[in-house]
């Protein structure tokens, strides 16, 4: 028997596709690639373009936190505050004073001569933030450090000799070595805690 | 009168008697005394600040009366003023209206002006901190950074510099010309009175631990100052004293619990004190001045108020008498006729 012309309706093979239909599949594909290549490299890019202007504004943050330790003074030196001797006097703002404290020197970033081990540092009305704590008179100072602590580490920005930077009270519970330097802080930021 | 009201009354009347000494008839007595013995004795000038927010340049007589603005201006503060030895000029600061004036630090605020004795034809001199007059009023000594400077005032060139020797301000140069005296750190004590050899730098401890705001007997022997001494309970507060140059024992001149005892001056020739009281530490120049006060030396230790504390440790001082000033900053002294013929 001869077969008639049409589809074998019952054949088991299922039908090949036609060319438009493996063409609109090829493009979608494609389409699809491009759009996710679009948005793999769009987000490459933010991201990259987002951790850069992060690192900017992180510059930029550290800078302001910085301030002026690199700049202000003939010193820079990263120290250690070794003790807190006494207490800070009153400081209502009536009477303005500068508290000698004592450092051990880690790391020094700037100097004119030698720096000794052991630091003797004037810093100004100690009770306020260095944040508060120019004025009227001392216009200069500043930092970040919002209180001394026996332990903690500083980054200063200092002056030497301290009376020829400083006309006031000064509280030198150290008074009785003699020969010491006494430095005048001009910037002071936090840089650690103590353990 | 309500009930309420009158024991409102009572109990300010009470409040008013404890916190000043009963005023007997005898102590009007004294104190008219005083004020007819000191009234024509010369003039004060003192700062005085005004409601608009400036510090004015005033004339009195020494009891306070016949009050006459010197400087009438708005946009400036002038303080401190000091009549020149020969009473013909006066030196003073001005600051701009509107800073506030540190009591203790004044000297490093505003510019240096020099006037007439009616602070007239005022002259700018410069900044020169602490500014003040040389015996023969040729020059000022000046203290700074620098050091302590000598300038004469008709070249305005530093004729001397000093090393400062520990002095952070109100340096005073004695009426002989041989000594200073003025606020120093020494020995890790802060607020140190301390005398100069002029010629020579030497120096010595007048008075020792919280003292400040020194100025020279007329004999150049004797350095007037304020000290809130540490036998006293919490703060304590600021008592007026005297000592010789060289430092050997302080006395006290006025003192009175419940008031800061500041601007201590004495008379041309010694014999009667002026100063402030002021119920709040600084000597009023942060707000608006302090009530003066004027005392014979003679009378001196004088203590005011009840002050309990302060009577057990002066049990031979006297009450009085005191001749109360209007509130002022910074008052100076003298015998001579400043408007005579002006």
């Amino acid at each position: 028997m001869e077969e008639a012309d049409g589809p074998d309706s019952e054949s088991t093979t299922p039908d090949p596709p036609s060319s438009h239909a493996a063409a609109r599949i090829i493009l979608l594909g494609v389409i699809l690639v491009g759009v996710a290549a679009i948005g793999v490299a769009t987000a490459v890019r933010n991201s990259a373009t987002t951790t850069a202007s992060a690192d900017s504004r992180d510059k930029d943050q550290k800078a302001a936190v910085a301030g002026e330790v690199g700049t202000a003074g003939r010193f820079e030196v990263t120290a250690k505050l070794v003790e807190l001797p006494g207490e800070f006097l009153p400081n209502d703002g009536l009477y303005n004073y500068a508290f000698v404290l004592k450092y051990e020197v880690l790391e020094v970033h700037r100097s004119e001569g030698d720096v000794a081990s052991t630091l003797y540092v004037a810093h100004y009305n100690p009770r306020k933030t260095r944040t508060k704590v120019a004025d009227e008179f001392y216009s200069d100072l500043g930092g970040n450090l919002e209180r001394f602590r026996a332990g903690d580490v500083h980054r200063l920005a200092l002056e030497q000799p301290w009376d020829q930077h400083y006309i006031g009270p000064l509280v030198d519970r150290y008074h009785k070595l003699a020969d010491k330097r006494i430095y005048w802080a001009i910037w002071s930021n936090s840089a650690g805690t103590g353990g | 009168m309500p009930h309420s009201s009158r024991m409102l009354v009572l109990a300010t009347a009470l409040w008013a008697f404890s916190a000043e000494p009963d005023a007997t008839a005898a102590d009007a007595q004294a104190v008219a005394s005083l004020r007819k013995e000191v009234a024509g004795k010369g003039y004060l000038v003192a700062s005085i600040k005004q409601k608009r927010g400036d510090w004015d340049l005033v004339l009195m007589r020494p009891d306070g009366s016949k009050q006459r603005k010197l400087t009438d201006t708005p946009a400036w503060s002038e303080a401190a003023p000091r009549w020149s030895p020969d009473s013909r000029r006066l030196l003073y600061r001005r600051i701009k209206a509107g800073t506030v004036i540190s009591h203790d630090r004044w000297g490093f605020q505003g510019e240096l002006v020099m006037a007439d004795a009616l602070a007239r034809n005022g002259r700018v001199l410069g900044k020169h901190t602490w500014g003040c007059w040389s015996p023969d009023g040729k020059q000022i000594s000046t203290l700074s950074l620098k050091g302590i400077e000598i300038i004469d005032l008709a070249t305005s060139k530093v004729t001397r510099r000093l090393s400062r020797a520990g002095y952070f301000q109100q340096l005073f140069w004695s009426p002989d010309g041989k000594w200073f005296c003025g606020t120093a750190n020494v020995g890790g004590e802060l607020w140190t009175i301390v005398r100069m050899d002029v010629v020579t730098g030497k120096w010595n401890v007048v008075s020792r631990f919280r003292n400040c705001t020194p100025d020279w007997a007329p004999d150049s022997k004797q350095i007037i100052f304020s000290n809130r001494p540490s036998n006293q309970q919490g703060y304590g507060w600021t008592q007026l004293w005297i000592a010789p140059g060289q430092g050997s024992k302080r006395r006290m001149i006025y003192g009175e619990e419940n008031r800061h005892i500041y601007g201590g001056g004495l008379s041309p020739d010694g014999r009667y004190v002026l100063f402030t009281r002021c119920p709040k530490d600084g000597g009023g120049s942060e707000r608006a001045g302090a009530p003066g006060g004027l005392m014979r030396l003679a009378d001196a230790p004088i203590i005011g108020g009840n002050s309990p504390a302060l009577r057990k440790l002066h049990p031979q001082a006297h009450d009085g008498p005191v001749l109360k000033l209007p509130d002022l900053w910074e008052p100076h002294w003298t015998y001579t006729d400043v408007t005579a013929g002006r």
